[in-house]
């Protein structure tokens, strides 16, 4: 056992720890750009200097994380499950309610922190020792149903604070690292076309009534919780019918049939309990972005501003301190939500460039560590991770650039907050982890 | 043994390549349209809100009782000044203010810094000759209340940036400064927000403030409260709390200063509650006016004994109310069963709010039958062990005064656009019908005993005029350690101008006063000020004035 077998079970990825690190870097910058300016909405002044602590500390963390082999953490998945669902019961029990939501617990000397954050990687972590044990299984309706349950009870608990934007970052996270783990396409296709429904019903009706073609009665109908639910029991009840001739004939065909009502069913209810649970603001803020003239000075507001901060950067953008949109304080949330309409004012097309360069390849790396992982408990937390990524990412930028709703998810290593951001260095170190023990035996 | 990552994710990973390169690839072509091809929303940002000036608010005669003046702001980009200190000193002779204050401002390395927000209109002229770069001018809307403390709880107030705080200012924020474009005017170029009409009558108002400023000093009570009321519509045409405060300074107030306490605060409303109590037993038949009662100044019931303010002797039922016997009252209730009670009450409005356009709107308490004491019923019917705002007492008392319609109390009357024509009308609104219009002539002549030599309300009679009312001196509850404090009491009056069909109904309410504690004896006699200044004004005449009229032809 010499130096060279050392090297060969610990290697070192050094294209993922440049890009997260200068990712973060520039993220302190902006978020020091931003507080420097005027206006009254939120960006304090000393930000960045949190953020210095929050990534140091991170930096720690993730460099002590790496002593623990990434194999031992499965060893230990359904403590870290019961630990997290404690943690997210304490804190709607003793929660601090910042902007509404119940999601903050306050340690000793003011210092706060996120659970909901946290617990994803404990989500990863958990469903990629499930989905290990279980394997070839995953193709059962069984188990897929079972990963769901083990998502959705935390999931309930963060909506029930109620966070909505963390709660739906659990959704893909899931449905990747079930992707990943096998399950058939059937499946997915029809969760999606579940979701689909259940999204897309209760925003249709916010939409056309902001819109001004509230008239239409077909609409009106769809936000009538009653209605919606009488359709769904119709479904239901014809997927009975169809499962009772299935069990009975055993044709293939029944079954089909029953698969089909079945998923309408379950959209069409699901569509009933978001409608009545989300607000009708919320509904507005999802919707607002495919025409936010609608709406200029209300839930329409950011999505303006944030586009003309981004329009504004040109070429080689205005410099550091000098977008007049972020300056003048024009743009809401600056250092945390609309961090990218920021920097792409201050740093231009070239700069946003290279943002989405640094993100695509870090991405990439995370992919290929999943390929490359050693193992198949190894290779699924790699999904998971790269999955909570890739959503926020998109999400984030797509919501600054008028793409995707308004939904409040924090862009990784850059937007200003202290438990995403060590969340996220937290997965980039699980990344690391994976990535360095690939040879070893 | 760990397993090995399976051969179908080497598969399955080129479908998420590929869909994540056509997602990133989205977000390039986006921002390169918005940088490079969408000139038009950029650079200039949109007109912000608060350059549109706010409505009015008016009384019900249009007088305006929150206006908006322009004004200028000023503000510098400290890196385009060249010579600072003698900007700075040019800034502070036009303003007249502070030299080094203003330096330190200009000092700050911040690309953008306010000097002075909303700056009175007297510097405007200075303001504008000055012609150094990096100072700036611009136009901001400042809302300015030309009555000061005027109705203040009702008005309520916006802060610098013209977003309502409180009052009719917060509740029709949106409608004073729609932030929706769609809300613009029909041509598209008003500048200006809807304007709100209030029920409240200027003169009215004044009047009721003038009084309970005089009432405040005279009594030394924490808090004195008066509603005036059409209750055929439920118009409130003046509603006051007086300490109040001033609109234009707001920021100096405490919280619990600008409360408008009389939706706001419940209070165990004490004998003037039995004005409902009376009219539920009435109206059922349960009592009569010659029953006969005997107070001996106590009684006891269900092994606890409730006290009168002295033995009253033999009376009928007409005397309870007009001398206000607690002994009357708890005998009588004895006959109603507490479910059909509660019921009644409830229809009566009470424990829920009355859903006037004001924020904060208090429920009062009203527990559900199933959890009253055995004295529950008892304390009721005396005004205790219950609590309503004064509004609730106000929009009961409409339905005894109109003859047995709850009228929802309304504050705002109409939204006018600013061309003046009517946006939207407020009309009156029947709630329901409580009790029947002969149980209310019936009870209001009654009532007009509690006024006359005999009645604890004496004090509230008005020469030439009927009046009904009933005085009332609770105890106030003790929050901290339960049961009743010793020293306090809540005073009112409730009165209804002219019986048998009244035009008004006027409530005042004097929390913890020092002294002379009881209703009849400081409440009626405001009650009596106001009157007096306001009948003519609405057109209601002294019973006698027919007689005039004929000497005059």
């Amino acid at each position: 056992m010499g130096k060279t077998d050392t090297q060969r079970e610990f290697r070192f990825d050094y294209g993922l720890l440049l890009s997260f690190i200068v990712l973060t870097v520039l993220g302190i910058l902006t978020i020091y750009s931003a507080g420097t300016g005027g206006g009254t909405a939120g960006a304090g002044e000393n930000e960045y200097v949190k953020q210095i602590y929050w990534a140091v500390t991170g930096l720690v963390v993730f460099i002590l994380l790496l002593f623990i082999n990434y194999q031992k953490l499965g060893e230990y998945a359904v403590f870290i499950y019961i630990g997290c669902l404690l943690l997210l019961i304490f804190t709607l029990i003793i929660g601090k309610r910042v902007r509404g939501a119940k999601s903050w617990i306050t340690l000793f000397g003011g210092f706060g922190f996120q659970p909901s954050e946290f617990v994803k990687i404990g989500v990863i972590i958990v469903l990629a020792r499930y989905l290990d044990r279980i394997g070839e299984e995953i193709k059962t309706i069984k188990h897929v149903c079972i990963s769901l349950l083990i998502t959705l009870v935390p999931m309930g608990l963060i909506l029930l604070q109620p966070d909505f934007g963390t709660a739906l970052v659990y959704i893909p996270i899931v449905l990747t690292m079930l992707f990943f783990s096998g399950m058939k396409y059937a499946h997915l296709i029809s969760i999606l076309i579940i979701l689909g429904i259940a999204i897309v019903l209760p925003l249709l009706v916010t939409f056309s009534s902001l819109t001004g073609s509230e008239s239409i009665a077909f609409l009106k109908t769809l936000d009538d919780t009653k209605a919606v639910l009488l359709v769904a029991s119709v479904f239901g009840a014809l997927s009975f019918v169809f499962f009772v001739l299935y069990k009975v004939t055993k044709k293939d065909i029944f079954f089909k049939a029953m698969s089909i009502f079945l998923i309408f069913f379950a959209g069409l209810a699901l569509a009933a309990v978001l409608g009545r649970f989300l607000k009708s603001y919320q509904r507005k803020r999802l919707i607002v972005f495919l025409k936010p003239s609608i709406d200029p000075y209300g839930s329409g507001y950011n999505i303006i501003q944030s586009k003309i901060a981004v329009g504004a950067g040109g070429l080689f953008g205005k410099g550091l301190f000098g977008g007049t949109q972020s300056q003048l304080g024009f743009l809401p949330e600056r250092s945390t939500d609309f961090i990218f309409s920021i920097f792409a004012e201050e740093w231009g097309f070239v700069g946003s460039f290279f943002i989405i360069v640094l993100y695509g390849a870090f991405v990439f790396r995370g992919i290929m560590i999943m390929l490359g992982a050693k193992d198949r408990f190894g290779s699924l937390v790699a999904s998971g991770v790269t999955g909570m990524f890739l959503f926020h990412i998109i999400i984030n930028i797509g919501m600054t650039i008028g793409l995707m709703p308004i939904t409040g998810i924090p862009l990784p290593f850059l937007s200003y907050g202290g438990s995403f951001l060590i969340t996220s260095m937290v997965g980039a170190s699980l990344l690391f982890n994976i990535a360095s023990r690939r040879y070893a035996r | 043994m760990p397993r090995e990552p399976g051969k179908l994710l080497k598969k399955r990973y080129k479908v998420i390549i590929i869909l994540i390169a056509l997602i990133f690839s989205l977000l390039f072509v986006r921002v390169t349209q918005l940088m490079f091809f969408n000139r038009e929303l950029a650079p200039a940002p949109l007109e912000a809100p608060q350059y549109r000036e706010r409505g009015f608010i008016t009384d019900r005669n249009g007088d305006k009782l929150a206006i908006s003046l322009e004004t200028y702001s000023v503000y510098v980009r400290p890196g385009e000044i060249e010579n600072k200190k003698d900007a700075a000193r040019t800034v502070a002779q036009a303003l007249e203010s502070d030299y080094s204050r203003i330096l330190k401002l200009m000092n700050k390395k911040k690309p953008f810094v306010w000097i002075a927000r909303q700056v009175d209109i007297k510097y405007n002229e200075r303001l504008e000759k000055i012609d150094i770069p990096g100072i700036y001018l611009e136009k901001e809307f400042r809302r300015l209340y030309p009555f000061g403390s005027f109705a203040s709880h009702t008005v309520g107030f916006a802060g610098i940036d013209n977003v309502g705080l409180e009052g009719v200012e917060y509740r029709f924020d949106e409608v004073l400064l729609p932030k929706r474009a769609a809300a613009r005017g029909s041509d598209g170029t008003a500048k200006q927000g809807y304007s709100v009409s209030l029920t409240v009558d200027r003169y009215i108002q004044e009047v009721v403030e003038e009084e309970l400023q005089a009432a405040l000093e005279h009594t030394g009570a924490d808090l004195i409260t008066a509603i005036v009321m059409d209750p055929h519509t439920g118009e409130i045409l003046a509603l006051s709390n007086k300490p109040d405060y001033d609109l234009n300074d707001f920021s100096r107030y405490t919280d619990d200063r600008k409360r408008n306490k009389a939706i706001t605060d419940p209070f165990e409303p004490g004998s003037i509650f039995k004005v409902f109590i009376a009219s539920i037993l009435l109206e059922k038949e349960l009592i009569h006016e010659e029953d006969k009662y005997f107070c001996e100044g106590s009684i006891e019931v269900e092994g606890i004994t409730i006290n009168d303010i002295k033995p009253h002797g033999a009376l009928n039922f007409r005397n309870v109310l007009e001398v206000s016997c607690n002994v009357g009252m708890i005998e009588s209730v004895d006959r109603i069963d507490k479910f059909a009670l509660y019921e009644r009450l409830r229809a009566y409005g009470f424990g829920e709010p009355t859903g006037i356009n004001l924020p904060g709107e208090g429920r009062g308490i009203l527990r559900n039958p199933s959890d009253w004491s055995r004295i529950s019923k008892y304390a009721i019917s005396i005004g205790q062990e219950i609590s309503t705002t004064p509004l609730q007492i106000m929009q009961a008392a409409s339905a005894v005064a109109n003859g047995g319609m709850l009228m929802q109390p309304r504050i705002v009357k109409r939204v006018e656009r600013p061309d003046g024509s009517v946006l939207k009308e407020y009309a009156p609104l029947a709630v329901r019908r409580v009790v029947s219009e002969a149980t209310c002539t019936h009870l209001l002549d009654i009532l007009t005993g509690v006024i006359s030599n005999r009645g604890t309300g004496y004090k509230a009679k008005v020469e030439g005029y009927t009046i009904a009312g009933k005085t009332g001196t609770a105890q106030i509850a003790d929050t901290e350690k339960g049961g009743y404090l010793e020293d306090e009491f809540y005073a009112s009056f409730l009165g209804f101008v002219p019986a048998p069909n009244p035009r008004i109904v006027i409530l005042v309410t004097i929390d913890r006063p020092v002294g002379e504690v009881y209703g009849g004896q400081i409440a009626a006699p405001v009650f009596k000020s106001i009157v007096e200044r306001i009948s003519h004004h609405l057109n209601i005449l002294p019973s006698f004035s027919e007689i005039y009229i004929i000497r005059d032809e």
